[in-house]
């Protein structure tokens, strides 16, 4: 009996331990949580008064260094000055144009060219539009900048060991293409004339030279950079436009030959330029170049405006995105009539849902204070 | 009857095959031939434009979009190194010449700087881009002291000179291959490749490229409304803090190719 009572005695204690006669403690939620409705809700949750949120990191950095100028709020960018860290300063002044390469670049993509031989030879372009050679005279070796696309006609003046001598020979610029791109940014097009042209010239021959980038499969260690294929020197019936085409991607086209363009009579045409300088300063066009090309493509934006359609080439893309070969030969109706593209693609994609039950516990749970539900007022006046 | 048609349409399946057959023998010619060697074709390659392979970057994982990236810039003893800087009041628009050019560049962008005081060339200028296409992750306060660092010695300047493109792609090298040997500015020597190879594919096989550096001979437009497109749209930069005192502390580390 003794045993029984001992027992009953120990299992009410403990479940008078279990059952909370312990001290209470209020649990309420953190008070940024309280601020918002919910998870993934944000404003004041019902009936909780604004409270005062503890400054963010980046109010912290402001107020303590209100100096610097962090440029951007992300996590890679430390926004802070200290030793080991890169403080981000913006180099540039308003009003400088931004890092984007479509809002910085207005001006129409040029490629430097280099006269280099012979030294001292002078070379005049149309420099305003009019169809004269009104430039200042650029005297080899000297390089300017020519928007691409175009085809411009120079006047060479000052050939040494050749005086009184005045060629007019035309200069095409093809556009950069992603081949030609990196190149044309770190690199001119050199021009050059040597005595050969000049007595081909002389003697009433018509020199073609194409200046190029070869393909790395013709381009051996003792040719690294550009080439040149010149007509006279290529076997009889070779066109050097097309072998430099097969070689690589081409550069410029220049052709040289001994008419006088600016002899009364020789044709109001062959002086009247068809376009003007789109810059000042810059040499206007005689005509835009026969080659295609994508105006920016050296900035490495891929551009995905429509580009103009050359005659015998393809006005659909292929499914790799990028024009097709020209149809051979030119002229001929396409002859790809239709392409076929089925997708193998493994797609299982789930059904949306159109119910969801959320169960939300927290851990531990709230507590409040019981609320009053009896109130007892003793009112004593010991002095009546 | 429907054996009989089975078997006349396996014979002219096997006659049409043998004829193709037939036709590739006599042709001699494979579509492989003309597609190029190896087993793979790279979508990015070191000849393309700028900032191709950059933004190219940007699409991918990780936090490599609005990061400056620290880079260090060497050369032979007495060259000098400096950023376009818009801000500055000099004619020049240039920043101060230093002989270890350290900045902060942002992934993606095409960066040009200027190369002065080339030995045996003086009064030649030169400038090259960088294209920094991939980060570094070192710890949050080491960040400027393991910089990208950029080593062009003179063959690269006089290559250049002579009208060359020179193409210089850092890459970070992969610890399970990498050389056992301490690497310092003058045992640090570049992996030439033929011309054959793409180097930004050579050196994806030894490590992790994290920057191009293309070194050619243009010379900046007379126009100055070509100049942004000159420098590639003057991207935005970041300095170094104390900049100036750690220039002159490594001053007497600069590697040089003359010694």
């Amino acid at each position: 009996m003794k045993r029984i009572v001992t027992h009953l005695s120990l299992v009410a204690t403990s479940a008078i331990l279990a059952t909370g006669c312990v001290p209470v403690r209020h649990n309420l939620p953190p008070e940024q949580r309280m601020m918002e409705v919910g998870p993934g809700v944000g404003g004041p949750g019902p009936g909780v008064l604004g409270g005062m949120s503890a400054p963010s990191a980046a109010d912290l950095a402001a107020a303590a260094a209100p100096e610097a100028m962090p440029i951007a709020q992300s996590d890679t960018v430390q926004g802070s000055v200290s030793d080991g860290e890169i403080g981000l300063v913006n180099y540039m002044h308003p009003g400088a144009p931004s890092d984007s390469p479509a809002a910085a670049i207005a001006a129409p993509p040029t490629l430097q060219v280099s006269f280099r031989n012979p030294d001292g030879m002078q070379v005049r372009y149309d420099a305003t539009g009019n169809g004269g050679f009104d430039s200042e005279p650029l005297i080899a070796p000297a390089r300017q900048n020519f928007p691409q696309g175009g085809l411009y006609r120079v006047k060479l003046t000052n050939i040494p060991n050749r005086e009184g001598v005045e060629l007019y020979p035309t200069v095409e610029l093809a556009y950069a293409n992603p081949r030609t791109g990196a190149y044309l940014a770190h690199n001119s097009v050199p021009v050059e004339f040597t005595e050969e042209d000049f007595d081909q010239v002389l003697t009433g021959n018509f020199v073609t030279k194409v200046i190029y980038l070869p393909d790395p499969e013709f381009q051996g260690p003792a040719l690294a950079g550009i080439d040149t294929l010149v007509s006279t020197r290529l076997d009889p019936g070779v066109d050097p436009i097309v072998e430099a085409d097969r070689r690589g991607s081409i550069l410029a086209i220049i052709r040289l030959g001994d008419k006088d363009v600016e002899m009364s009579g020789a044709g109001a045409d062959s002086l009247a330029s068809m376009m003007t300088a789109p810059i000042p300063g810059l040499p206007a066009p005689y005509a835009p170049a026969m080659t295609d090309g994508c105006g920016h493509c050296q900035t490495g934006a891929p551009s995905g405006a429509p580009m103009a359609t050359q005659y015998g080439m393809t006005m659909s893309a292929t499914p790799i995105g990028i024009p097709g070969p020209p149809h051979l030969p030119l002229g001929q109706p396409a002859g790809l009539q239709k392409h076929v593209m089925r997708n193998h693609t493994a797609v299982k994609m789930p059904r949306p849902s159109e119910k969801i039950r959320i169960d939300v516990r927290n851990q531990p749970g709230y507590r409040y204070p019981a609320t009053a539900d009896r109130i007892r007022i003793t009112s004593q006046n010991l002095n009546p | 009857m429907s054996e009989i048609t089975t078997l006349q349409t396996r014979l002219a399946a096997g006659l049409i095959a043998l004829a193709f057959l037939f036709e590739g023998r006599v042709s001699g010619s494979e579509p492989a031939d003309f597609l190029p060697r190896g087993s793979s074709r790279p979508l990015l390659r070191a000849s393309d434009p700028p900032g191709v392979v950059g933004q190219a970057r940007l699409t991918g994982r990780g936090p490599v979009v609005g990061y400056y990236q620290p880079v260090a810039i060497t050369g032979p003893k007495g060259v000098r190194f400096s950023l376009p800087h818009a801000g500055n009041p000099s004619p020049s628009g240039m920043t101060v010449p230093a002989q270890r050019l350290e900045a902060g560049f942002l992934i993606g962008s095409v960066y040009r700087f200027q190369v002065t005081h080339i030995p045996g060339a003086l009064g030649v200028e030169l400038f090259p881009t960088v294209e920094v296409i991939d980060r570094t992750y070192p710890p949050q306060h080491l960040v400027t002291r393991y910089p990208i660092e950029i080593q062009l010695d003179d063959e690269d300047f006089q290559t250049a000179l002579r009208g060359q493109m020179v193409t210089r792609v850092i890459y970070l090298e992969d610890p399970q291959t990498a050389i056992p040997e301490l690497q310092n500015p003058k045992t640090n020597v570049p992996l030439e490749i033929s011309e054959f190879q793409d180097p930004l594919a050579v050196a994806d096989e030894y490590g992790r490229p994290v920057a191009i550096v293309r070194i050619g001979s243009l010379t900046p437009p007379s126009q100055p409304s070509l100049l942004p497109e000159f420098y590639f749209g003057y991207p935005q930069w970041a300095p170094f803090p104390h900049a100036s005192a750690s220039q002159n502390a490594d001053q007497d580390e600069v590697p040089s190719e003359l010694e």
